[in-house]
């Protein structure tokens, strides 16, 4: 009865949150730890899909509330999860799992953040979750970091380290560590521009990148002055270089509920000074 | 970047000790993963993170014996950014091509597992080919996607330069 409740819940879509069903999930997880491992792996995994789809919701609201950075960091919270989970379970579409996957991917395009910061460092020493064995894949105990022991989660938990460096990347491993500088602040025009658009965390919609001609180049001549202001004709001046185009973003919203504002032009990247 | 790099070595020149005896003493059922050392001028062993996984990958799709070249300690190396770097790897020629179709599919299966864009992935990777008292180096750094052409790549020119190692 409790399987089916879960299974129903879970092909909600919208999202229905029922956070009395995941205490009794968790409830019944405890208990079949004792007396029943492969039912209480399934229930992990079905108690793991519920709470993802919770906090998605739960992001959504902090987003339009533009509590941006909170978000950022449960954003990659949540993306981590997804990965590590569908590494050892074959979820169902119907669960939208993957579908939640894309759209904190698609989200996070629309975030300021292009630099973080990237640890370099010797790990001296690695713990089983499970089973506290000093991990040694030629040694193994048996666990495997990611899998599920009896309704247990396997991590490896470093127990010895040491730091080397610290260096600024664009593609860290993990993408919580943004850099701050102390006079700006990011500049979230864009993605207030794409939240102003949506009204729930399930409206579908695409994004297309692309270059397009700079506003002051749009309408140039070929035989006219050029508008960099050299003094020389268009054509034989910026016509058909990269430094007259600027990246586009155009947002698609596919059953829109309340209309995407206009055109906007996002002025000076990555950051803006502090209020 | 995308390129194959390759050289043929004495194995007998190989400076570190345990490094050298794994290399000299595989067999053709073996695959035997290779530690950096001194990384950063660190004294010791380290192999690239994550190679827990790949050495699992190994032993349970390649059905051969899995070896770390240095198992008293397993120290991992962390660097930055979002490469996929892999321990260096020592097979025989004999196992070399179950070997490149194994690495494809364990990059494949990364690439899809975290949805990256293939395009955007590199990776990083080298493997000792030993042919009696020599072995073929390979180095490759660049696109994922590019990787089972590179693996083509390795296994021609392995071909070649097995031949010619048993001419001479």
């Amino acid at each position: 009865m409790m399987m089916k409740r879960i299974y129903e819940n879970l092909s909600e879509w919208p999202i229905i949150v029922d956070e009395e069903l995941i205490k009794s999930v968790h409830t019944e997880l405890v208990q079949a730890k004792i007396s029943n491992c492969t039912l209480a792996n399934e229930l992990w995994y079905l108690k793991q899909f519920m709470l993802i789809r919770m906090k998605y919701v739960e992001i959504f609201d902090m987003l339009q509330k533009k509590q941006y950075s909170e978000a950022w960091s449960s954003l990659a919270d949540l993306e981590n999860t997804i990965i590590m989970i569908k590494d050892t379970y074959e979820i169902p579409n119907i669960y939208h799992i993957d579908y939640i996957l894309e759209y904190i991917h698609k989200i996070q395009r629309f975030y300021p953040y292009k630099f973080f910061t990237s640890r370099e460092e010797i790990v001296k020493e690695l713990k089983c979750g499970i089973c506290g064995a000093v991990v040694n894949p030629a040694k193994s105990c048996g666990h495997e970091a990611g899998k599920i022991y009896c309704g247990e989660l396997c991590t490896y938990e470093i127990t010895k380290l040491e730091f080397i460096s610290l260096a600024i990347v664009e593609n860290p491993f993990d993408k919580y560590a943004v850099i701050k500088l102390n006079d700006k602040e990011h500049n979230y025009d864009l993605l207030d521009f794409l939240m102003n658009g949506l009204s729930d965390a399930f409206e579908e919609w695409e994004y297309i990148e692309k270059l397009v001609p700079k506003p002051e180049f749009k309408n140039a001549f070929m035989k006219k002055p050029c508008p960099c202001g050299s003094n020389k004709k268009y054509k034989h001046c910026c016509y058909g270089k990269e430094h007259t185009l600027m990246p586009h973003i155009e947002v698609v919203i596919k059953n829109p509920k309340k209309k995407l504002g206009d055109n906007i032009i996002i002025s000076n990247g990555l950051w803006k000074d502090k209020k | 970047m995308n390129e194959v790099k390759h050289s043929v070595n004495e194995i007998k020149l190989i400076q570190d000790n345990y490094v050298r005896e794994s290399v000299e003493g595989i067999t053709d059922n073996e695959i035997v993963l290779i530690p950096l050392v001194g990384f950063r001028g660190k004294e010791g062993y380290t192999y690239p993170e994550g190679t827990t996984d790949f050495y699992n990958f190994l032993k349970i799709q390649s059905g051969q014996n899995m070896k770390l070249a240095f198992d008293d300690y397993y120290n991992e190396h962390v660097l930055h950014n979002e490469w996929i770097r892999l321990a260096e790897i020592a097979v025989t020629y004999v196992t070399l091509p179950i070997l490149t179709g194994l690495i494809v599919s364990f990059i494949t299966e990364r690439i899809k597992r975290g949805k990256k864009d293939p395009e955007k992935v590199k990776v990083d990777l080298s493997i000792k080919v030993r042919k009696g008292s020599k072995t073929i180096d390979f180095n490759y750094e660049g696109d994922a996607s590019k990787l089972e052409e590179t693996m083509k790549t390795i296994k021609n020119i392995a071909n070649d330069d097995e031949k010619n190692i048993r001419k001479s």
